[in-house]
């Protein structure tokens, strides 16, 4: 009898709260169909302060993607002995392509070395004419997936090769890497400490437009309070349209982001391509778009909030 | 039903109220009359906790409001009825809206909204006037829809802060009738009045507020 009571009371409770969550919905929907104005500016604050993060946005994306292509640039070298034969290559081979880190696996043949050593001296390859051997090692160009560009992976993989037969010597750019995991963690603290000043600002902005709003209806508030409204009850419609605010706001940006993005590719990109050396310039990934409307409807959440805070504590 | 210990109250340097008993009886009908700045509103809020008294106990129905978490305050206020000088209706919702919200508020579900809100329309005689905004009612029309709010929870308590102020004779004794048919149901009522007429058309025991003191007639 009591546990059917309680489960009456659960459902009573889920029904109510249902209701209340419905009632702000319409509440909230009704406020921004009656004060337009006032939410045309909220709206354009927020559109305007997620652009500036946006853009903050496309920059750390485009300079992460620099930097990952700067990381491609690392690879394991494996140089073989001369007098090395063609089963123990295929060998050497099998046991390179067992390691679960590396991307990609080219065989460089002594030959082949010697041309793109001579390539690269250019005008001064004539120094080579003099020799009587080919001196420049075969060697297995290893290229290790993203996730495994680090000092550590890096170090057991060539330490691994280093002692099977038929290698002569592996090199991995021991001190680059280190020089690119620094830089690395700078850049994300850099990039993460700029990212929260920007999103403190913008919560300082969103929560002062929202909060223009907020006293444009005190009167309202006031005879909530009147009729005995709960500090939730009053909350709801509030937030609900902060949020709603939020959202808009956000998709608005993104859609001046977008369309700033293609004018920037189609008429800046072959000197940005020039100076940067970037191979592309990246738009935000959808992960990063699902991201950014989350923030914009949590900025409107908490914006609310913070506005309504300071009002509710007063009595009446 | 409402009882005031020694209750004073500041508003920095300016003394409001100063040390006021009171005891109003359940059912009872009271005028609290005075000069503009006697201290009237102040004590209505106090009763209301719409202020907080910087002295002295009140009790209401047997609870010390005064200790009444911030919390609890809206469940409390439930329990009165409150209309004002100067109406304060939404007014961007209909004359129905802003007698249902009283209901909304509280939880009252749509079927038992809208049965209550139409005999509290029928009750100012506004029935035929639901689906408009407050500001095209008259000044009279206006308080007959804060009152409707006011009386639509069925409180225990109604206090009316100067209901006539702004009203012509005939309206005022209409405004004040309705409020002698809630005491006849049992509602206490408290008005916080200096119109001399409607105390002398529906005459109920007065306390005068002077420079914040009590006096009673």
């Amino acid at each position: 009898m009591a546990c059917q009571l309680l489960t009456c009371r659960f459902f009573i409770n889920i029904v109510n709260i249902f209701r209340s969550i419905v009632y702000a919905f319409q509440e909230a929907l009704t406020s921004i169909r009656v004060n337009k104005g006032l939410n045309a500016i909220t709206i354009g604050t927020i559109a305007i302060s997620m652009t500036l993060f946006g853009i903050f946005f496309l920059i750390f994306i485009n300079l992460q993607k620099m930097a990952i292509d700067l990381g491609g640039k690392i690879k394991v070298i494996v140089y073989l002995k001369d007098n090395i034969s063609q089963s123990q290559i295929e060998h050497l081979r099998r046991n390179i392509a067992f390691y679960k880190e590396i991307e990609k696996v080219s065989y460089v043949s002594k030959e082949d070395a010697l041309i793109n050593f001579k390539n690269k001296l250019m005008d001064k390859k004539a120094i080579l004419d003099g020799l009587d051997s080919n001196p420049i090692p075969a060697s297995f160009i290893i290229e290790v997936k993203e996730g495994f560009r680090t000092l550590d992976d890096m170090g057991r993989i060539a330490n691994g090769l280093a002692g099977v037969e038929g290698v002569e010597e592996v090199e991995y750019g021991r001190e680059w890497i280190d020089r690119f995991e620094t830089f690395m963690v700078f850049f994300k603290l850099g990039m993460g400490a700029v990212g929260g000043v920007l999103a403190m600002g913008l919560l300082f902005i969103i929560s002062n437009t929202i909060k223009l709003s907020v006293y444009s209806r005190l009167d309202e508030i006031e005879i909530m309070k009147l009729v005995g409204a709960t500090n939730h009850f009053i909350k709801g419609p509030f937030i609900i349209e902060g949020m709603i605010q939020g959202f808009t706001g956000t998709i608005i940006s993104i859609m001046l982001l977008f369309i700033g993005y293609e004018i920037i590719v189609s008429k800046l990109s072959p000197s940005v391509i020039f100076v940067f050396g970037f191979s592309d310039i990246l738009f935000i990934p959808s992960n990063g778009i699902i991201w950014l409307v989350v923030s914009g409807i949590f900025l409107g959440f908490i914006g609310s909030l913070i506005s309504l805070g300071r009002i509710l504590k007063v009595r009446t | 039903m409402i009882q005031l210990y020694h209750v004073s109250k500041n508003y920095g340097n300016y003394q409001v109220l100063t040390d006021i008993s009171l005891n109003v009886e359940k059912g009872e009908f009271l005028y609290i009359t005075g000069p503009s700045g006697a201290g009237k509103t102040t004590l209505l809020n106090i009763i209301f906790c719409g202020v907080k008294a910087d002295q002295g106990q009140m009790l209401v129905n047997g609870k010390n409001v005064l200790k009444l978490k911030n919390s609890d305050i809206p469940y409390y206020r439930r329990e009165i009825g409150v209309v004002f000088q100067d109406f304060k209706l939404l007014p961007r919702k209909t004359v129905y809206d802003n007698i249902a919200f009283a209901q909304r508020v509280i939880g009252v579900r749509n079927k038992k909204l809208k049965k209550k809100v139409w005999m509290a329309l029928k009750m100012v005689g506004l029935s035929h006037k639901k689906d408009l905004l407050p500001l095209s009612l008259s000044g009279g029309e206006q308080q007959r829809v804060a009152i409707a709010r006011a009386l639509i929870n069925e409180p225990s308590i109604i206090l009316a802060d100067e209901p006539t102020g702004n009203l012509d004779y005939d309206v005022s004794m209409e405004i004040l009738s309705l409020f002698e048919s809630a005491n006849s149901r049992g509602a206490t009522v408290i008005v916080a009045t200096h119109n001399r007429e409607i105390i002398k058309n529906f005459p109920h025991r007065i306390i005068r507020l002077n420079y914040g003191k009590a006096v009673e007639n």
